[in-house]
Formats: C-alpha cells, sequence, structure tokens
C-alpha cells in the first residue's frame, strides 16, 4: 500500500482508532496484522519471503544468544548467510548472471547461466538489513534475543518503517513494542504534522518534479546541457523530497501511535562536505553500514591506504545496496572517490583558503563549502537516475552544451517547451510550481534547524499556524500530482 | 483529551470549509465561462430540433448546417472523440429533461460503441457537474469510485482536477460555436496501421442501456434515429462481428426508432471520402450530410 494513496488515507486512522481502543495485550497482534495487510497490497505471495527471513532471524537469535564460544559466531553466520542469499537471489542474481553471460560470450566461452523472471519485493533491501542488525546485536550481546515470535516478526514488520526504512536498529524499537502508548494529543498532533509536511514534499515537490526528470532522462539524447543541468537538478531535490518525504510519513505515522522512529534527514543539502552529506542523508542506511561494515573493517584507526579501501568497500557495497546495476556500482565509487580526494587534499586545500584570508569557520567558506558539495552531490545523482552507464555518461558528457540558448527569450521557451514534451504552458507550470515549493521547503528548512521543519510556525499565534497548516493541505489537492507515483526507494 | 476535542473541531470544520469553498469557487467559475459544448448542453442552452450524439464518427462528419439547409430543421453536433455510449448516454438523459422543440435524437454509433472503456474520456469537462445527477451516473458507470469519491468526498476532485481543467478554464476563449459542434477532417487519406482482422467491442449490458434510453426517448414522441455510419469498405471487412452488431442496432427498430446502415453506400467504395477506414474527411462528411439530411427528411414526415 502507498502511502500517497486513497487506501491508505482510510487505513491509517482505522489501524490508530483501533490501535488505542484495543487493551496493551492485543495491540501488537492489531498492528502485526495490520503490517501484513499493508505489505500484501503490493504482491500478496511475497509475504512469505518476509516470513522466511523473520523465521530464520528469530531461532537464529535464539541460537546465538543461547550458544557460547565459536557455535555463536556459526549461527551468525548462517543468519547473515539466509539473509544475504534472498538478497542475491531476487535482487542480484540477474544481475550478475548477466554479467557473466556477457563476459562468456565475449571470451567464446560456451556458458550461459539461465536468467529468472522474478519481481524484487518491495522494501526487501529495507527489512532484510533491519532483520541483519538484530542478529548482528544479539550477537554483540547488545540486545537480547526476543522470545515472543509475534513481537519479532513486528520489529521487521512494522508497517510504517517495512518498506523504506528508517532501517531501526532493535534497541530502538524493539522494547516500544511492550510499552503502554496512551492517546498523547500533543505527540498525536506532533506526528500529523510531521506526516503532512512528508505527503508536501512527496506530493507537491517531488512528484512534480519527477514529471520533468522522467522527460528528459527517459531520452536524454532529445536534450541539450541546459535541459539536462535543469533535469539533474530537479532530480536532486526529487529523490530528497520523495525520499524524505516517505521518512516524515513513516516517523509521523509511528509517533501518533507513540513510537519513535530514528531521524533519517538532517537537510542533507546545507551540507560543507561530502562527509558531512552522509550524516545527514539516510542516515539510517550510512549508520548500518558504518556499524556494521565500515567499523568491523577497522573505521579510521588504519593505515591511509587502508582507509581509502575501507571506503570504496562501504560505498560501492551502499551503491549495490540501491540496486543491481552498474550506474548504482559507479554513484557508490564516486562518492567513495570524493571522499578519498578529499581526505587526500584537505591540507593542501585549508593552506589555499588560507593564503586568501578566507578562515574555516567564515561564512564565505561555509558558502562555497556548501556549494561545492552540492554541485558535486548532484552531478553523482545522474549515475543514479539515468537507465545505463551510456546514459549517464552522455549526460555527464553534454551538461555544458547549448547554454547560449539562455540567452533569448525565445531559446528560454524552447528548453521549456522540450522539457515538457512539447507543452509550453504545461511545461511552464511545473517548472514554476517546482521551483516556487523547492524553495519554499527550503526556506522553511533553513528557518528550522532542529526537529522537523513543519514546526516554523510553533509558538506562532493560531491563525499563522493553521494558516500554514491549510496552505500544506490545499497546495497538496491542488498542485500535487495524483497518478499513482510510487516512492523512489520502494525498488530497493 | 477533551480541552482538545473543541480545537480539533474547529481545526476540521474551518479545513473542511475552506476546501468546499475552493471546490465550490472552481466550480462556479468553470460553469460561468462556456467554453465548450457540453458547458452548452448543461446550462440548458442548446436546444436544437434535430440532435447529434456519438463519438468521432459523430463529431467530424455530421454538418449540422447542411443538415438544416437540406432538412430545414435546425441541428446540433453533440459527438466527441473516443466517448462510448455509456458516457454520452448521461447528456441524451440531461437533454431529454429540458428539450422543447426536438423533433428526433440521432445517435451516430460506430461499432465499438456498445463497448465499454475503463476510464472516462476528457473527465475534466464534467467535473463541474458531478452534482448533476445524469452526468454522475453516466461517469459513475466507468470509474465507479473515483467518481464516487470526486461527488461526495470533499476535496477528493481537487486532486482530480488536470492543466486540461484549468487551461479550459483560465485560459479558453468563450465557445463560438461557428459550426454547431461540427469539426470536419481537412486531411486527406493517411493509412490506419492496425489492418488485421478484429472483433469490435460489444458488451450486453451497455446494449440494454442503449435500449432503455431509446425507449425513454420514443416514450417522449421523439423520433430516435440509429446510425452506423460510412465505413471505407477494406476497412469494414476487417470487423468480424459487424453483422452481428449490425442485428443488435436494427432489433431495436420501430415505428420510433429508425436505423440507417450507411456501410454500404457509394461514399464507402473511394478512399477519396475518407481521411482512414472509419473516419470520413471533410468531402466525404459534406457529401454524407446532405445524404443523411434527405433520409432525416423523409423520416421526419413519415
Amino acid at each position: 500500500m502507498l502511502f500517497n494513496s486513497f487506501q491508505f488515507l482510510l487505513f491509517f486512522p482505522i489501524v490508530t482508532v483501533i490501535y488505542f481502543l484495543l487493551p496493551y495485550k492485543f495491540r501488537w497482534f492489531h498492528l502485526l496484522v495490520a503490517s501484513c495487510f499493508f505489505y500484501m497490497a503490493f504482491v500478496p505471495v511475497y509475504i512469505l519471503i518476509l516470513f522466511f527471513t523473520i523465521v530464520i532471524d528469530y531461532i537464529a537469535g535464539i541460537m546465538i544468544e543461547n550458544a557460547a564460544g565459536t557455535r555463536r559466531k556459526w549461527f551468525l553466520v548462517m543468519s547473515l548467510v539466509a539473509n544475504i542469499g534472498v538478497l542475491a537471489v531476487f535482487k542480484y542474481y540477474n544481475f550478475f548472471t548477466g554479467n557473466f553471460n556477457h563476459l562468456f560470450s565475449a571470451s567464446g566461452i560456451n556458458l550461459q547461466f539461465p536468467i529468472l523472471s522474478l519481481i524484487l519485493p518491495i522494501g526487501l533491501s529495507f527489512h532484510t538489513f533491519q532483520a541483519m542488525s538484530y542478529t548482528i546485536e544479539v550477537y554483540r550481546g547488545n540486545q537480547k534475543a526476543e522470545r515472543h515470535f509475534g513481537i519479532y516478526a513486528l520489529y521487521v514488520m512494522f508497517y510504517p518503517q517495512l518498506v523504506a526504512g528508517p532501517i531501526e536498529r532493535p534497541q530502538n524499537l524493539l522494547h516500544q513494542f511492550y510499552e503502554h502508548h496512551d492517546f498523547n494529543y500533543e505527540e498525536c498532533k506532533e506526528g500529523l504534522k510531521q506526516m503532512l509536511w512528508g505527503f508536501f514534499k512527496k506530493i507537491v515537490i517531488a512528484d512534480r518534479l519527477a514529471l520533468i526528470v522522467k522527460t528528459v532522462f527517459k531520452h536524454p539524447e532529445n536534450f541539450n546541457g541546459v535541459s539536462l543541468t535543469i533535469a539533474t537538478l530537479f532530480f536532486t531535490f526529487q529523490i530528497y523530497c520523495d525520499f524524505s518525504g516517505y521518512s516524515d510519513i513513516a516517523i509521523g505515522a509511528a509517533r501518533v501511535m507513540g513510537f519513535k522512529l530514528m531521524r533519517n534527514f538532517n537537510r542533507p543539502y546545507f551540507a560543507r562536505s561530502i562527509a558531512e552529506f552522509w550524516t545527514r542523508w539516510h542516515i539510517s542506511l550510512s549508520t548500518w553500514f558504518r556499524d556494521y561494515l565500515y567499523i568491523p573493517l577497522g573505521g579510521n584507526r588504519v593505515s591511509k591506504q587502508r582507509l581509502y579501501i575501507n571506503l570504496s568497500i562501504v560505498f560501492i557495497i551502499s551503491g549495490l545496496w540501491h540496486g543491481a546495476n552498474w550506474t548504482y556500482i559507479v554513484w557508490g565509487a564516486l562518492h567513495a572517490f570524493y571522499l578519498i580526494f578529499g581526505l587526500s587534499t584537505k591540507k593542501v586545500r585549508v593552506a589555499i583558503i588560507n593564503s586568501v584570508g578566507i578562515t574555516e569557520q567564515s561564512a564565505l567558506n561555509n558558502i562555497l563549502s556548501n556549494a561545492v558539495t552540492f554541485i558535486l552531490v548532484s552531478f553523482a545523482w545522474i549515475f543514479f537516475i539515468s537507465a545505463n552507464l551510456h546514459d549517464a555518461l552522455y549526460v555527464s558528457a553534454h551538461l555544458l552544451t547549448g547554454w547560449r540558448q539562455v540567452l533569448s527569450v525565445h531559446g528560454i521557451k524552447e528548453v521549456v517547451t522540450a522539457l515538457s514534451g512539447n507543452d509550453t504552458i504545461l511545461g511552464t507550470f511545473n517548472i514554476l510550481t517546482g521551483v516556487i515549493m523547492v524553495m519554499f521547503m527550503e526556506y522553511v528548512q533553513r528557518r528550522t534547524m532542529d526537529g522537523p521543519a513543519i514546526n516554523i510556525v510553533n509558538n506562532k499565534p493560531r491563525y499563522i499556524r493553521w494558516g500554514f497548516y491549510f496552505f500544506l493541505v490545499v497546495a497538496i489537492l491542488l498542485i500535487g500530482v495524483y497518478d499513482h507515483q510510487e516512492f523512489i526507494y520502494f525498488q530497493f | 483529551m477533551k480541552p482538545h476535542i473543541k480545537h480539533i473541531a474547529l481545526f476540521l470544520v474551518l479545513l473542511l470549509g475552506l476546501v468546499y469553498t475552493i471546490e465550490y469557487g472552481i466550480d462556479t467559475c468553470y460553469k460561468k465561462r462556456v467554453t465548450n459544448k457540453f458547458s452548452l448542453l448543461l446550462k440548458h442552452q442548446v436546444d436544437p430540433q434535430i440532435m447529434i450524439f456519438g463519438s468521432s464518427v459523430v463529431y467530424h462528419q455530421f454538418d449540422p448546417k447542411i443538415i438544416n439547409q437540406v432538412s430545414g430543421y435546425s441541428a446540433y453536433n453533440m459527438g466527441f472523440p473516443g466517448m462510448f455510449f455509456i458516457q454520452y448516454n448521461g447528456l441524451i438523459k440531461e437533454y431529454l429533461s429540458y428539450e422543447k422543440q426536438c423533433k428526433a435524437i440521432v445517435i451516430g454509433c460506430d461499432f465499438d460503441n456498445l463497448g465499454r472503456n475503463d476510464l472516462i474520456t476528457r473527465p475534466d469537462l464534467f467535473y463541474a457537474w458531478l452534482n448533476n445527477g445524469n452526468i454522475y451516473h453516466s461517469l459513475q458507470e466507468i470509474e465507479h469510485e473515483k467518481i464516487f469519491h470526486a461527488r461526495y468526498l470533499p476535496g477528493y476532485k481537487l486532486t482530480l482536477l488536470n492543466k486540461a481543467f484549468y487551461t479550459d478554464m483560465l485560459l479558453s476563449k468563450p465557445l463560438t460555436d461557428t459550426m454547431a459542434g461540427y469539426e470536419p477532417i481537412n486531411t486527406t487519406w493517411e493509412p490506419t496501421k492496425a489492418n488485421q482482422p478484429f472483433n469490435a467491442r460489444y458488451r450486453e449490458d451497455v446494449y440494454d442501456q442503449l435500449k432503455a434510453t431509446v425507449d425513454e426517448i420514443s416514450s417522449k414522441g421523439i423520433k430516435v434515429i440509429i446510425i452506423i455510419p460510412p465505413v471505407y469498405e477494406e476497412g469494414y471487412k476487417l470487423i468480424q462481428n459487424a453483422e452481428l452488431i449490425k442485428s443488435k442496432y436494427r432489433s431495436l427498430s420501430n415505428k420510433q426508432v429508425y436505423f440507417l446502415d450507411y456501410t454500404g453506400d457509394s461514399l464507402c467504395r473511394s478512399k477519396e471520402n475518407f481521411h482512414n477506414f472509419t473516419h470520413l474527411n471533410a468531402t466525404g462528411a459534406t457529401v454524407f450530410s446532405h445524404t443523411f439530411a434527405q433520409d432525416l427528411l423523409k423520416i421526419i414526415h413519415e
């Protein structure tokens, strides 16, 4: 079930009201049934895959806790193999066999692996990673094995974060299912506000920008550098509004019922370095990789060369986590390159900045760092959105072409018309609405550096607060795009 | 909780009031501007003696001016491309509710007319009129849930308004309508890509609806003329169930209901008259309108 669907508009209040009406002891069961219903609205049979990993990890958790010595490690390995095995079959099998087949035929080897016709279960990477974090934490002794099968299943399946995170740690979420959540007006209000802000970002901004982005990246060879640059910048905001919008809805929906999920985004485009960007973007995934891959590889307490290798491994795997395509791998590798380049040139860069009289803490340095980081991140998104490497390289190579066109009104009109599939009125509307709403969002976010952005109107008179909420609702209804656009991160 | 109930209620009432006001305002603005012929009908501002309903085979082929010149009766073309009978059935019923001088209602049928499509054709033309029972029921036949929500759920309709609606409301010029709803195709033959034999869409339940509407028109003393307009002979051969569909239409005919089949007309033998297999070009439409007007005259005077 999509958050931006009519079904969810009915599902959410019904599930929430029943949740608070039920005695505490039945609530976990109610949430579990609701979560199953939520997941089965996509492809019902895929709940069996989820059930398989839940059973494996539930048993593995208890076995790890009860075992001692190397047996603990073996149980952990078995659990990880089962989880990664599911990912390997459903997400990566065709990618790797396809590449091997290509390699074999190019080398004249008469060997071809069969290609499977499987549909990727929605949110597979998210709940697999959440399940893996459970067994790892039990192994590390940071979390007691969960004995209640239903509660454990709910930990993996809790509907607000089931299909696109945040990827919760057991220490943060599991105990909350045992707590008694009474209806709390303030929490409910804050949760609903966060959901409203999430819907606004998704339906009004992300889906509006997507109309232009899709047109351009479907056939990038039909567009010049101006259009390609605009589409790339639009995608930069589209993916942020899409995914952070989803996270806001998920966190808000959980909060209405009294659950606290971790923050997943912290104004990433205000970051002043790539390293800082990764502490602000998809926080639940970047901390997952930090805790379960980067630190076990040695973290930054290793030689420089080893550090660079570790960073490359983490970011390439992170790219592969996003999708079984070379474009994602290159996207991850590009971020690794940014980081390594940044680290290896830090002394030189600081020296250059100081030599021209700019201090590291100055406003000018902040603006420049922010701008450079934003440009680098936006450039990397080209590989993320492109259908294949050929398209991504084409876009990268043509970003600087055709800029003379914007020197004339006629040229600008041509760009607008091209961006919207030969409909100037629609194109102008989409571009203007998209840009104005992005500026509005950025303004709101810049004014609220702590907590959800919608808190910008907290402490204001009621007519301003309510006016702001009414504006968001009306914008969602009137300017929103309603053609059942899925969230980008569902496919992961 | 209790102290907050007043706030929540006030918030919801104000929000619903705002949404309803916006919806009402948009509907009113749209209704005020007559930018298309459906608004003309729904505002009861068109009342010819011969009203012609149908899809593109009506829209591009029946010239009301010629019909008027030949027969002496005023005529109006209420055809629209892509519209099936189940959608324009509501327009027929609405027209019946106010007409004062109608002599005959013509239903121009292509062979798919008694099929059912999954999506409403140009829904934006009708969103402001969902409180009209006839329009509501005909649209609901096609997209049940969407139209139900649009009518009864405050704010839902706002999510359906698209660029075409706003363009129509804000940018379109008022309807000049010099052709009385008719739009000729001023191009020559364009070969149809699909030239494999096929079965035209047909549904018994839609046929029953047509029969009910035909009975309703007849009961008001208005003649009904069901027409299958000319189809280029090579194209006609591809329709495998053409005879079955014709027989269905024919079975409706009686003293008040006439069935005219133009698929055997001499027009159908020359590509020069056609734009494609199923649509006459402007030249063909002119000839056909003359032929039809003469047949109409005979029927009216019977």
